[in-house]
C-alpha cells in the first residue's frame, strides 16, 4: 500500500499522473495523516536536491581551462574569411570540364560539312538532270540535252585558235545543231517529260562567234548562258 | 555564422547551462576530477557545433544529449581502465563529491550529495534530470532512451532509497 502511495507521490512529483490518480492520492492524504506527511517528506527531499543543484559552482580553475582550450581552437572553417571571387567562370557558364566538353564536341559536330551529299556544281554537264528550286521547293525538273562546256572546247579550243582549224568549229557548230529539238535555238536543257523545251537558252555556237578568240572568255560566256536557265548556286545538279 | 556570432551565442549558454551541466556530469559520475574534464568536453563541442543547432527550443534538451554521451563515454573509459563502474562502495569512502574545501558532511546540503552518491548511476542519473532540470518522466524516457514505466521505477527507487538515508534529516521537517 505504501508502496503504491510513493509510487503515486513520485508520479505526482514529476507530472506523471493522470486526474483520476491525483484525485486517488489527494484522497489519500486526506484521509491517512502518514500518507500527508510522506508527501512532505517527498516535498522536502525534492527542494533539498535542489539545494545541492543551487549550491553546485564549476571551480574556476575548470573555467579557465575551458577558456584556454577554446581561444586554441582553430578558427572554424565556415567562419573564416573568405577572400573575394570571381563572379562568372567559364566553369559557373557550363557547369564543369566534362560539361563543357560535351558542349563543344556537340558544337564541332555540328559545323562539319555533312558527308556523303556531293556539294552542288554550278556547272551543268549533259544528260545532267537540273531541279530549279525556288525556296527549297523543286518547281522544274529538267535534262541537260548538250554539254555546253565540251561544245566550246572543241569549237575554240586554244589548240584550234593556235592552228587556225577554223573548220572544226564548224563541224562542232553543224553537231550542236543535230541536237536541237527544233526550232532556230539550240536546245541545253529541256524538261524530263520532253513537253515543253527551254526557250531562255542562248545560243552557244552564235556565243562563240561573237566571243573573241580566247576560250577562256568562250567558257565564261558560256556559263553566264547557263545562268540565264535560272540555274544558280541554290540549284542541285544531279549526275 | 560569424566568429563573433559563435562567441557571443556560446557566452550565452555557457552563462545559462554551466552549473546545471556541471551538476549533471557530477552527480552521474560520481568523480569530481572526471566531472571537470567531461564538463570542458560537453563545451567544446557545443563551441564547435553550435552553428548546426537550428531550433533553440530544443537547446536544453540537445545539451543534455551531448553531455549524457560524454558522461556514458567517460563511465566507459573508466570502466575499461578499472575494469568496474564508479561504484558506491568506492564513492562511501571517498568524500569526492564534496565541495573543495569541506572536509566534513556536517551540514544538510553535504548530506544530501552523500546520499545521492549512494545511488547507482542509471539511478543517480533519472534522478538528477527529474530533480535537478524537472523533466518530466516522459522527457527523461526520450533522453535517456528508456521505457517510461522504468524512468519511472529508477526514480521510485532512488527516491526510495535516498528518503531512507536522509530520514534523520527529512523528520526534523514533520
Amino acid at each position: 500500500m505504501i508502496d503504491h502511495i510513493e509510487e503515486l507521490i513520485v508520479a505526482y512529483l514529476h507530472r506523471g499522473l493522470s486526474q483520476e490518480q491525483e484525485r486517488e492520492l489527494f484522497d489519500a492524504c486526506r484521509n491517512n495523516p502518514d500518507v500527508a506527511t510522506l508527501l512532505r517528506q517527498h516535498v522536502v527531499l525534492s527542494l533539498k536536491l535542489r539545494a545541492v543543484r543551487d549550491r553546485t559552482e564549476v571551480p574556476l580553475e575548470t573555467r579557465n581551462e575551458l577558456i584556454e582550450r577554446i581561444n586554441a581552437l582553430p578558427v572554424p572553417q565556415e567562419t573564416a574569411p573568405v577572400g573575394p571571387r570571381r563572379r562568372y567562370t567559364p566553369m559557373h557558364l557550363f557547369g564543369g570540364m566534362f560539361a563543357t566538353a560535351a558542349v563543344t564536341a556537340c558544337v564541332v559536330f555540328l559545323l562539319l560539312p555533312i558527308r556523303g551529299t556531293p556539294p552542288a556544281s554550278p556547272v551543268a554537264m549533259v544528260h545532267d538532270t537540273v531541279a530549279v528550286t525556288l525556296r527549297d521547293t523543286v518547281t522544274v525538273v529538267r535534262t541537260v540535252r548538250i554539254d555546253a562546256r565540251r561544245s566550246a572546247a572543241e569549237t575554240v579550243s586554244p589548240a584550234a585558235v593556235e592552228s587556225g582549224n577554223l573548220a572544226v568549229s564548224g563541224d562542232v557548230s553543224k553537231d550542236s545543231r543535230t541536237a536541237e529539238t527544233g526550232g532556230d535555238e539550240p536546245i541545253l536543257v529541256k524538261e524530263t517529260d520532253d513537253d515543253l523545251n527551254i526557250v531562255d537558252v542562248a545560243d552557244v555556237a552564235e556565243a562563240r562567234r561573237t566571243s573573241g578568240p580566247s576560250w577562256i572568255q568562250q567558257y565564261n560566256v558560256m556559263l553566264s548562258r547557263l545562268e540565264t536557265v535560272k540555274i544558280s548556286s541554290n540549284d542541285r545538279i544531279l549526275h | 555564422m560569424t566568429e563573433a556570432e559563435r562567441r557571443r551565442a556560446f557566452n550565452e549558454i555557457y552563462a545559462e547551462y554551466d552549473r546545471r551541466l556541471f551538476a549533471y556530469c557530477l552527480y552521474v559520475l560520481g568523480d569530481r576530477d572526471k566531472a571537470k574534464d567531461v564538463f570542458q568536453n560537453i563545451f567544446i563541442k557545443v563551441y564547435k557545433s553550435i552553428h548546426a543547432l537550428r531550433d533553440t527550443e530544443k537547446l536544453a534538451h540537445w545539451l543534455f544529449r551531448i553531455a549524457r554521451n560524454e558522461c556514458l563515454n567517460a563511465m566507459k573509459s573508466i570502466q575499461r581502465k578499472e575494469n568496474r563502474y564508479v561504484r558506491i562502495d568506492k564513492s562511501e569512502n571517498s568524500p569526492s563529491l564534496a565541495a573543495e574545501g569541506s572536509a566534513e558532511y556536517t551540514d544538510e546540503i553535504e548530506h544530501v550529495r552523500w546520499g545521492l552518491q549512494q545511488l547507482p548511476p542509471e539511478y543517480r542519473e533519472a534522478l538528477v534530470l527529474a530533480e535537478f532540470e524537472g523533466y518530466s518522466l516522459k522527457e527523461i524516457a526520450e533522453l535517456t532512451g528508456a521505457s517510461l514505466s522504468n524512468v519511472k521505477v529508477r526514480i521510485f527507487r532512488a527516491k526510495k532509497k535516498l528518503h531512507t538515508i536522509l530520514q534523520p534529516i527529512l523528520n526534523d521537517y514533520d
